[in-house]
């Protein structure tokens, strides 16, 4: 599968200065447990997001460990407060191929 | 149902080797302040929806978050960890559940208590055999 | 428990004090004829509204992605310069599946879109590939509020008739270990239960579907094997002739009802 893992990030909610948003990031991957069967019989090797950050103005602001409970597609929800000068939210995800992928949001006041 | 999940849990916590999710019994952990929205009947073991809405004791800050589901095979669904220091958060997901259980939510604070609350729920699944 | 209460009415008026009645509401279907209904009075108030919701509706993924195929990214060959706008195409998706005299054979939306990227420089290789869901999600999308118009072309009449014809024989025959056919449940069974599942009457006004059971989208031929081994019958390739005479026939049984997009099902 080489086409890229795809991202949404949706800041919702009032942009006040001092407030709080909330983030809203999904990712299109198959979240594979490691557990599933394929028609053939053999076991789908486990791949899920294990890692994901998130980054307000390059500042890390969480980091979640992802276990296989997770679902497909992959949904996180999460306050983000606004500075005063507003900013760039940045979700990175990592799974365990390796494959690294990159969303971001401007927040505007 | 409660005793064999929780028993569950602390065995899994003892036999995973790195693994320190849990320092004391889940249910001897306070859940003030932690309020879970999550179907008492859920459409489909695939998606569960869970709400979770945290408010730190006066003083205190929230740390980590983590999510646990005993009878699933591998119990840590979610282990966020927090910076900046808010004293209230608000976590939305959808996780799989692999047999009816209670979702435990457990919160750490900056002085390292734990808090934890828990809510149940019965999965059901497609009426029909699906192999498409 | 007065410190619960007190924090519920803090966070917001929608939270009971117990805090798990938001997503417990009973499932009720309309009054009124059940035999009209598309799957979306089916679905569950929770389900409704991660539907309703772009930042919460899984499609959104798929719908993304179908948009940016279509349109292209700089310099990348696209849909769009041979079709145009998508929103051009919306009479499209409806009126599908379409005798091909060329292939001799039904074709649906998706075989239609699998043998256009074969003229292109990314062919696509299964129905059931992420892009070509996507862009059959946002063909589907441009027609949402459209009614179905299966028509036969005017120098294929009499196979397209033969075609349907088959469909709805397949649609009363009797398959599969539990020996039952389409319409013991889907005619004579709407609105029963069956475990937590109603019974719908199997328009197939939603597709391609996000099935939260298969957690990715699909499009109406897999649905179609899934019934197949819902009464343990032997499942029909991708691909077959019965799955597009079925489909086929279903749309013409629901002929007049609007397209409804990319749907949602459990």
């Amino acid at each position: 599968m080489s086409s890229p893992i795809l991202t949404r990030l949706a800041l919702t909610g009032q942009v006040k200065a001092g407030g709080h948003v909330e983030a809203r990031w999904s990712a299109a991957h198959p979240m594979n447990s490691g557990f599933r069967v394929d028609d053939s019989g053999h076991r789908i090797p486990k791949n899920i997001i294990h890692t994901v950050r998130a980054y307000l103005n390059d500042r890390l602001i969480m980091e979640a460990d992802l276990g296989t409970a997770m679902t497909s597609p992959v949904y996180l929800a999460f306050p983000v407060s606004v500075p005063a000068e507003g900013g760039i939210v940045k979700v990175i995800w990592q799974d365990d191929l390796g494959q690294m992928g990159e969303t971001q949001q401007r927040l505007v006041i | 149902m409660r005793r064999t999940s929780l028993a569950w849990a602390l065995g899994t916590c003892l036999l995973a080797p790195h693994s320190s999710v849990l320092s004391r019994p889940l249910n001897e952990l306070s859940s003030d302040g932690i309020e879970l929205v999550f179907p008492r009947l859920a459409d489909t073991g695939n998606a569960v929806p869970l709400e979770a809405q945290i408010t730190a004791p006066s003083g205190l800050h929230l740390k980590a978050l983590k999510v646990i589901l005993p009878e699933n095979p591998n119990p840590v669904a979610l282990h966020l960890k927090i910076m900046g220091q808010p004293a209230q958060y608000t976590l939305k997901t959808r996780l799989r559940l692999a047999a009816s259980q209670s979702v435990w939510l457990v919160a750490v604070f900056n002085d390292g208590s734990e808090r934890a609350n828990h809510a149940p729920t019965v999965i059901t699944s497609t009426a029909c055999l699906d192999e498409s | 428990m007065l410190k619960s209460a007190f924090l519920s009415l803090l966070f917001c008026g929608s939270l009971a004090s117990t805090a798990q009645t938001v997503s417990s509401e009973p499932f009720k279907l309309p009054s009124g004829p059940l035999n009209q209904l598309s799957g979306q009075a089916f679905l569950s108030p929770a389900l409704k509204a991660m539907q309703s919701d772009a930042s919460t509706n899984p499609i959104s993924l798929w719908l993304e992605q179908g948009r940016t195929l279509w349109n292209g990214a700089a310099g990348q060959p696209s849909c769009a310069q041979c079709h145009g706008d998508i929103e051009t195409m919306k009479s499209v998706a409806p009126q599908y599946p379409k005798w091909s005299d060329k292939q001799q054979k039904l074709i649906n939306m998706e075989d239609q879109i699998l043998t256009c990227s074969q003229r292109t420089l990314r062919p696509l290789k299964s129905l059931e590939n992420t892009e070509l869901l996507s862009l059959s999600a946002v063909l589907h999308s441009s027609s949402a509020g459209l009614p179905f118009q299966i028509l036969p072309n005017q120098d294929s009449q009499q196979r397209w008739q033969v075609e349907l014809n088959a469909g709805a024989k397949l649609f009363t025959t009797r398959i599969g270990r539990m020996n039952l056919a389409c319409t013991h449940c889907h005619d004579l069974n709407i609105g029963k239960t069956m475990r937590a599942d109603v019974i719908s009457p199997g328009h197939p006004t939603g597709f391609p579907i996000f099935k939260l059971s298969w957690q990715s989208m699909g499009s109406i031929d897999r649905r179609l094997r899934a019934c197949y081994s819902g009464v343990q019958a032997e499942v029909p390739a991708p691909g077959s002739p019965e799955l597009r005479q079925l489909e086929l026939f279903l749309k013409s049984r629901a002929q007049g009802m609007p397209i409804e997009g990319p749907s949602l099902r459990r």
